[in-house]
């Protein structure tokens, strides 16, 4: 993790859950507490995580919620001070919240698009329609 | 309309009748972004509201809320759909 500030934390998929859906009040409260004391800009959130968090809702054997149903919210809620998310991360998000993509061809998207890469080589129909002339094979 | 000045230290002061107009109190936070030809700050909402908004309108999707053995379960046992 060389490269990264000291004085910034993170945070792991179960907290970002229970602080936007608030299905666990306790913990939700915890959560809220600790995040709302933070200074800004100083809670990374991961792309590992948000691949968790993502997959958890939309999981049916989790919540279960349309990707249209809580795309706008948890980006709303991702708009918090405290949060740091690296600019292909929020391309990727973007990307995630417009399209059927999981969140992992999201990113290799996202890299392309931000201009981290020039090409992605994939087998994915749907991640090469996104990526137009960028996807290779 | 009110004209108020910049300071040597980047700082101006907001007209206090404004401040009481729009409810703000000491410690309020702003996000300023310059559009080019003004400057626009706006209040910060904060998380405490903001995130009570989302969970009203997040209530109705959630089918069935998740407790800590079973959200735990579930992020262990990923990504089985």
């Amino acid at each position: 993790m060389t490269g990264l500030k000291n004085n910034l934390t993170t945070v792991d998929a179960n907290v970002l859950l229970r602080l936007f859906l608030n299905d666990e009040l306790i913990q939700a409260k915890k959560a809220t507490v600790w995040l709302a004391r933070q200074p800004a800009s100083t809670v990374l959130v991961t792309d590992s995580v948000l691949v968790e968090v993502l997959f958890q809702l939309e999981s049916k054997r989790a919540y279960g919620i349309e990707r249209a149903n809580f795309m706008p919210r948890l980006g709303r809620a991702l708009s918090a001070t405290a949060w740091l998310l690296h600019p292909v991360t929020l391309e990727a998000l973007r990307i995630f919240a417009a399209t059927k993509l999981d969140y992992v061809d999201c990113l290799l998207a996202a890299m392309q698009a931000s201009g981290d890469v020039s090409a992605v080589a994939t087998f994915d129909k749907g991640l090469q329609k996104q990526l137009g002339e960028a996807a290779l094979l | 309309m009110k004209t108020v000045s910049l300071t040597s230290k980047n700082q101006v002061t907001l007209p206090a009748a404004q401040v009481r107009q729009a409810h703000l109190k000491k410690g309020t936070k702003f996000t300023s972004r310059w559009d080019g030809k003004a400057f626009i700050l706006e209040p910060e909402q904060p998380l405490e509201e903001m995130l009570a908004e989302i969970h009203a309108e997040m209530r109705p999707f959630i089918k069935k809320p998740l407790s800590d053995a079973e959200l735990q379960a579930a992020l262990h046992d990923w990504p089985k759909k």
